[in-house]
């Protein structure tokens, strides 16, 4: 490609970047000692010219921005929390409960009146359980002989939970399974080895750990008392 | 020849240090800096999106989920580009997504085709210019469609286009060539010469 080839080619490309003003000044004075020579790239100049005029023109019909603006707002209003906000509010106090924004008031009562709900569940299949079932009669097919251990842990489980996760939830804080699961998913628990109110505990804190774990509550047997 | 456009401005570039400020009063969470950008850009944002979705069912979802994610994001704006370059980069992914949701165009409007354009008097009104125009920029693939409204309309440089676009700025000049000759045959009339006439630049 010889040199008028190569500038021809160069100015042609840098048409539309020297109508924008986003051009640099040498391509500019290239294109313009090219185009003095080269009647096609004026020609081609005065075309992109008149496609820029055109394109330039104003919208006819931009759409209703203050019905736009309004929706937007509508928006914003339904979720007033922006994500770089919850960030913030580590180092911001926490709001009030009267100034929580109406999602979050209803989010928050939800929460309560499920664990109200959950724990009225948990009661009443307790209860239940403890009128109609005798008490250790819990055994596994692998297991000969049934468990006859006094539970002292009742839990409800994600339903996502897979029973190799159980397993490894019960291992790892020393438990095993009494009885369950009740109408209401409740498993009843007791320690493997250790009964004592401080094994208890662990085991407590080891379910709670666990974000699979909805509910983990002991249970007053009067025996196990858990320590103050 | 070519000082005649020299003190021609691009459209957002007279805007960029008002634009900073706004940004930074709606990372603080003031709503009406967000109103004022949102109205400072409504226009331009609508042609753009216009053009590239060619569906006006879809402008203003597209505007509002710009908007939506420059008030979740203005902190994150650093100043590294214009302000005008970031907004319209967000209003290219938002336009991109709006353009899968409502799905192709439908087919009547469709490619301009060569007779339909023939068709069209020189001596064009400036409604008529801008449908023939429109027509023209909807046959082109929708990259090379934005690189010339983001280039032409809205002012913005080679490299700029590349950031919005989040491509090579070789691609954007790609686009923007085969987009010429595209144009070059299909708008006849506004180069002033015969239809059929093919560049020999291809």
């Amino acid at each position: 490609m010889n040199d008028l080839m190569q500038s021809h080619r160069r100015t042609w490309e840098a048409i539309p970047w020297i109508l924008n003003g986003s051009a640099s000044e040498a391509q500019r004075r290239s294109a313009q000692e090219h185009l003095r020579v080269c009647a096609d790239c004026r020609e081609s100049l005065a075309f992109e010219q008149r496609l820029r005029d055109a394109m330039v023109q104003p919208p006819v019909n931009p759409g209703d921005a203050e019905q736009g603006w309004r929706a937007l707002c509508a928006r914003l209003d339904s979720a007033p929390v922006r994500a770089d906000s919850a960030r913030e509010m580590k180092s911001v106090p926490l709001p009030t409960r009267w100034s929580l924004g109406g999602p979050v008031r209803w989010l928050a009562a939800a929460v309560i009146i499920e664990a109200l709900a959950l724990g009225a569940i948990v009661t009443a299949s307790w209860i239940r359980g403890s009128e109609h079932a005798p008490q250790g009669a819990y055994r596994t097919l692998s297991r000969p002989e049934p468990i006859n251990a006094a539970p002292t842990i009742r839990v409800v489980l994600s339903p996502v939970m897979t029973l190799e996760q159980f397993y490894v939830l019960l291992n790892s804080a020393h438990l095993q399974v009494v009885a369950g699961p009740g109408e209401a998913g409740v498993w009843s628990l007791a320690p493997a080895a250790d009964a004592s109110a401080v094994a208890t505990a662990a085991a407590l804190r080891e379910l709670r750990g666990n974000p699979q774990v909805r509910f983990a509550e002991p249970i007053d047997t009067g025996v196990h008392a858990l320590p103050p | 020849m070519l000082g005649a456009d020299a003190d021609r401005e691009p459209v957002l570039a007279r805007d960029d240090g008002r634009d900073r400020e706004l940004l930074q009063e709606i990372a603080a969470g003031k709503r009406g800096a967000l109103e004022q950008l949102y109205f400072n850009y409504h226009g331009r944002l609508g042609q753009f999106l216009a053009r590239l979705t060619g569906r006006r069912d879809a402008i203003e979802e597209a505007i509002n989920d710009t908007f939506w994610i420059v008030w979740q994001k203005a902190a994150q704006f650093r100043g590294d580009s214009r302000p005008s370059t970031w907004i319209m980069g967000i209003a290219w992914r938002c336009g991109l997504k709006a353009l899968r949701r409502s799905g192709p165009l439908p087919p009547e409007h469709g490619e301009a085709t060569l007779d339909a354009l023939s068709s069209i008097d020189s001596t064009l009104a400036a409604e008529e210019l801008r449908e023939w125009l429109d027509s023209g920029l909807r046959s082109l693939p929708v990259e090379q469609r934005a690189t010339m409204e983001l280039a032409y309309f809205l002012g913005h440089s080679c490299e700029e286009i590349g950031a919005i676009m989040n491509c090579p700025v070789n691609t954007v000049k790609a686009r923007m060539f085969q987009a010429r000759i595209k144009l070059r045959n299909l708008l006849p009339t506004l180069a002033g010469a015969p239809s059929k006439e093919k560049l020999n630049h291809e």
